[in-house]
């Protein structure tokens, strides 16, 4: 199955040490938006922008562009714009998931009807799968908890699945 | 360049003069410099309100602000600003990640 990260989630996966992983074991696509939307931050070193860059370079991640009638259509109906409407404009052809920690972002998939995952899922499956151990699971959880980009409510609730 | 007419307050323009003697150039180049880097602050200020209010996603807030998503998700997380997302805003998306993430 295909998987369509915006830029939010290849951040936060790229900060818990888990993009690679999940991007060997996975086919991720994602628009060209949204590569040169965290490429931006290559020239001040930003780890994020490097991984992204080398992921793509080795075809882990794959870069698709949207068909700007979908595109047009959608952000006329919804205000979304930038990466993750060149996301949600990719999926809603293909009906592929999205992976997105914007709300904006995947409150439009859940309109269109597109299933949506966040970067806390992926972790959490990586564990429940066995591609990651749960010591790097409760690493994962501890520096997105301290990063902020979640409530503490949220990631406790994620805590909470593997007992 | 381009030239344009702006009312300031006394003090602010006293307070340019004053720095451009210890700079030794132009009172208009303190007051440009100043403009422009309240500009950037500006920038950001408006980023961070329209996301907090859902208004945009964080990567249009990273266009207005003239930042990378990266830098503005930093941004927006120093400042403590998050999304409302609640429990009911992802119900299921561990279920279809399940079955989804390899």
């Amino acid at each position: 199955m295909t998987i369509i990260a915006d830029a939010s989630s290849l951040i936060l996966l790229a900060k818990v040490s888990v993009l690679e992983e999940f991007s060997r074991r996975n086919t991720i696509v994602i628009p060209k938006s949204v590569y040169e939307e965290v490429i931006n931050g290559k020239e001040k070193g930003r780890l994020d922008s490097l991984l992204v860059e080398n992921l793509t370079q080795n075809n882990l991640l794959k870069i698709k562009t949207p068909e700007r009638r979908v595109k047009n259509r959608i952000e006329n109906l919804f205000n979304i714009k930038k990466g993750e409407l060149d996301v949600i404009a990719l999926a809603y052809k293909t009906k592929d998931t999205v992976l997105s920690d914007d709300k904006k972002c995947f409150n439009t998939a859940k309109v269109l009807s597109i299933g949506f995952i966040t970067s806390l899922d992926v972790v959490v499956v990586l564990c429940k799968k066995g591609h990651i151990t749960k010591e790097k699971l409760h690493e994962c959880l501890e520096r997105l908890e301290e990063y902020g980009w979640y409530s503490k409510n949220i990631i406790k609730m994620y805590r909470g699945c593997l007992k | 360049m381009k030239n344009v007419s702006i009312r300031l307050h006394e003090g602010f323009i006293k307070e340019a003069e004053r720095l451009s003697r210890f700079e030794m150039v132009d009172t208009s180049a303190i007051l440009r410099e100043s403009l422009e880097r309240g500009l950037a602050d500006v920038r950001i200020e408006i980023a961070i309100e329209l996301f907090s209010k859902g208004k945009v996603s964080v990567s249009e807030a990273a266009d207005i602000a003239n930042l990378g998503v990266g830098e503005m998700m930093d941004e927006l997380v120093k400042r403590g600003v998050k999304q409302e997302i609640n429990i009911d805003d992802i119900r299921g998306s561990l279920e279809r990640a399940m079955k989804t993430v390899k």
